[in-house]
């Protein structure tokens, strides 16, 4: 089931009302929110049910050994068994092939043919989400900065929790376990703030990634026969497309565990306003930057380590985020392009310069905060490239083609494209309106929360967003990271 | 809880109702230009003619009315749109009828008389919400509550939600009030509504009715193998239909009599593209007509 379908606009109701007409029952909503859960993963594919069964129970029973256990040796291998597991699970459905093929083709290189089996499966949705959540729960645990769950009902609630199932944000269990465990009081305020904050999502992914989406493809499929504005034009909506499709969903998922009296972490905090890179690095899919840092960066000695190994740390955390997204070189590709522009800051210690919001009290940036966001955004998008392409050599000739291809009229760039102007203008219409309510919203959770107070403008601002979501509703399409 | 569902339920009260109202701001029919282009020519010219075909693009590519009025002394127009469904054509024909009194003897052909099935792929899209009001909705709902197809229950329900409040349509609705009209090929009105598609190509030379014409369908093994079944379903089957196959709610019924046609299926080289007859297939496919209502009806 996906968030932007009519199927989800009765099931969330649905469950909303179930799940608070037992309140003071805290197992009965669990059981309610496990039971929902499992349905909206089923309605997908329930065969693949069974992956999140087996981990959920791996975990739980591997968390109860590791509490108990003292013996060092026998507690290694404890987590060694649910890496192996999960690790084991997510590199089947995922990287087999990949690894299989790129071994074929290496062989090739030597001038050796080999033909290998290749797995034809489909990736499980959220596979990369659901892995990522319970293999901190397990790590947590073994490094004693958790206890573990003593019910199964309430573990097997946190890892298939319903809004953040199949495309995070990739919950900690030291956030959301204590909350699942605690009975929760429904709250006026914060339902409110929960349904504000779906409709911002739904506005994002249906209204601007849609739309950008369908400009997007026609660009990349066919970049060889178009000239460079409009591949620049299409660089700069498949930035705007992954961005609004991936926090549109995180902020539907946070909205709708915020409805069920459940906070989850924030995923983005308006990256496009990030000064450098390592800012934005803070504030793009903030869920699973932590992650790396918490469980691979920190452990590999992190910054308090030479020179050199710091290198490799930051190349590590880079390659191994691009290659989380995806089998496929590309993405790896796109990790390596960050990492490069990431260590000269490090090199210069500029890399925490920016940890606040930028123009933090005031309502417009200065030129020189304006420039470096402009720069950033301008590298970020080039990096996009190569994450949108099906291969690195195509992302290649794309820039090339891009720089090389210039001389073009605007009249023609839009012939180019076939689509009507107006298609394009609105576009431009509705993407301004994103980027200055959460201009205004830059400290806040998401773009509406901070509106003013006039009752008259929000009920006008939430009925303006709902007509354009029903307008640009056109059946469900499904979110990018569902294939991460 | 109960102040948040009273405010959301208010809330989703007067966004629907802020949707009804911007549907009611285009004529039922809205969506389809050749609809809206053929009625108004009609209403003008409803002097002139004493029979009707209605029905999808079959009828407006493949019933070539010239031929079928020297053939039975009719004299006919074509009201046939692409993506017609029944039940829209039973809709548009029950208000036609209301503006336009006929008290003359008229005959009606129609395509198709039960509700159609909505493809999955055209849920959502303009094809798939298709016009109808609560009477004809309650027709489709119970025709597939008795076939326990719960499938077309859904997509019909969802359809008829879309259409009544103008999902997905606004910024075409805002388009239609702000821009000209579109403007169709005086041919159309020439044919009396007819317009092939091979006449359409040669007037207007749009290059989808290329690609469609030229489509690799037609060159495919699945084309060729369909000869032999296409050759059995050559007969053509017409009879005169009672009110209660209908569903209208008017009071000509007296002095309108209705007919139902059945469509055929011919060999490859009379096809245009995957479903349409070309010009030789579709004067076939009228003197078929004509001959079965001059045999078995007039």
């Amino acid at each position: 089931m996906l968030f932007n379908s009519l199927e989800y606009l009765l099931f969330l109701p649905c469950v909303y009302l179930l799940y608070w007409s037992l309140n003071k029952h805290l197992r009965l909503q669990n059981l309610v929110l496990l039971v929902a859960s499992y349905f909206f993963y089923g309605l997908w594919d329930y065969r693949f049910l069974s992956l999140i069964v087996i981990s959920s129970f791996t975990d739980y029973f591997l968390g109860r050994q590791l509490e108990t256990s003292t013996n060092d040796r026998s507690r290694k291998a404890l987590l060694s068994i649910s890496l192996i597991v999960n690790l084991g699970l997510l590199g089947v459905f995922k990287y087999f092939n990949f690894f299989v093929g790129s071994f074929i083709d290496l062989l090739g290189l030597f001038g050796m043919n080999a033909n290998a089996p290749l797995l034809n499966i489909v990736l499980p949705v959220g596979i990369s989400f659901y892995t990522f959540q319970t293999l901190s729960y397990t790590i947590d645990i073994y490094r004693g900065k958790l206890k573990a769950s003593h019910s199964l009902l309430n573990f097997c609630t946190y890892v298939a929790f319903f809004p953040q199932l199949v495309a995070g944000p990739i919950e900690r269990a030291a956030n959301l376990l204590p909350q699942i465990e605690k009975p929760r009081n429904f709250d006026l305020e914060r339902s409110k703030d929960g349904l504000r904050q779906i409709l911002w999502g739904l506005f994002k992914k249906v209204v601007i990634a849609d739309s950008c989406a369908i400009i997007v493809d026609n660009v990349f499929s066919q970049y060889n026969e178009l000239w460079g504005p409009v591949l620049v034009l299409g660089a700069v909506l498949f930035a705007f497309q992954i961005y609004c499709d991936f926090s549109g969903y995180s902020d539907i998922a946070i909205g709708t565990a915020r409805l069920l009296g459940i906070s989850l972490m924030q995923n983005f905090a308006t990256p496009y306003f990030a000064r450098d890179i390592a800012e934005f690095w803070r504030r793009w899919h903030i869920s699973l930057s932590t992650w790396f840092r918490d469980y691979l960066y920190i452990p590999l000695g992190g910054s308090r380590v030479g020179r050199l190994l710091q290198f490799r740390n930051v190349f590590a955390i880079f390659l191994v985020s691009g290659f989380w997204h995806g089998a496929n070189w590309t993405f790896m590709f796109w990790g390596f392009i960050h990492a490069l522009c990431y260590v000269p800051q490090m090199i210069r210690k500029s890399n925490r310069n920016f940890l606040d919001v930028v123009a933090k009290g005031k309502l417009f940036p200065t030129p020189y905060e304006l420039g470096r966001m402009f720069l950033t955004f301008t590298i970020v998008t080039f990096a996009w490239i190569f994450f949108r392409a099906p291969s690195i050599g195509d992302s290649f000739h794309y820039i090339y083609r891009m720089i090389t291809q210039s001389n073009v009229p605007f009249a023609q760039v839009l012939s180019n494209l076939r689509i009507q102007s107006s298609d394009l203008y609105l576009i431009a219409f509705f993407t301004s309106i994103m980027f200055v309510f959460e201009w205004l919203s830059r400290d806040e959770q998401h773009g509406l929360a901070a509106i003013g107070q006039s009752s008259i403008l929000r009920f006008g601002i939430y009925l303006f967003l709902s007509l354009a979501i029903l307008d640009y509703f056109n059946g469900e399409t499904a979110f990018i990271y569902f294939q991460f | 809880m109960i102040v948040l569902l009273k405010r959301a339920g208010l809330f989703a009260l007067i966004l629907v109702a802020a949707l009804w109202l911007i549907k009611q701001s285009v004529p039922y029919y809205w969506g389809n230009d050749l609809l809206e282009h053929k009625l108004r020519y009609l209403e003008q010219n409803l002097e002139d003619y004493d029979a009707l075909f209605v029905g999808s693009s079959h009828v407006c590519r493949q019933v070539d009315v010239e031929e079928f009025d020297k053939l039975t002394g009719h004299r006919s127009y074509n009201l046939g749109v692409n993506g017609m469904f029944a039940l829209e054509a039973n809709y548009m024909l029950e208000k036609f009828l209301e503006k336009n009194a006929i008290d003359r003897g008229f005959s009606i052909f129609l395509q198709k008389t039960e509700p159609t099935k909505i493809a999955k792929k055209n849920l959502h899209s303009n094809q798939g919400k298709y016009f109808m009001d609560l009477h004809r909705f309650r027709i489709a709902l119970t025709h597939y509550w008795k076939r326990g197809d719960w499938k077309q229950i859904y997509y019909h329900f969802v359809a008829f939600l879309e259409n009544k409040l103008a999902i997905g349509q606004i910024r075409e609705i805002i388009k239609y009030h702000w821009k000209d009209k579109k403007e169709f090929h005086p041919a159309i009105n020439q044919n009396h509504g007819f317009y092939s598609l091979e006449q359409q190509l040669k007037l207007e030379s749009d290059s989808r009715l290329i690609s469609r014409r030229h489509g690799k369908y037609k060159s495919s093994k699945q084309f060729k193998e369909n000869k032999p079944v296409a050759a059995k379903e050559k007969r053509m089957k017409m009879a005169e239909i009672s009110d209660e196959m209908i569903y209208l709610r008017t009071k000509e019924k007296d002095s309108i009599r209705y007919f139902r046609f059945s469509s055929i299926k011919l060999d490859p080289e009379y096809y245009f593209d995957r479903g349409h007859f070309n010009d030789r297939g579709s004067r076939i496919n009228t003197e078929k007509m004509a001959q079965e209502y001059k045999e078995k009806v007039q």
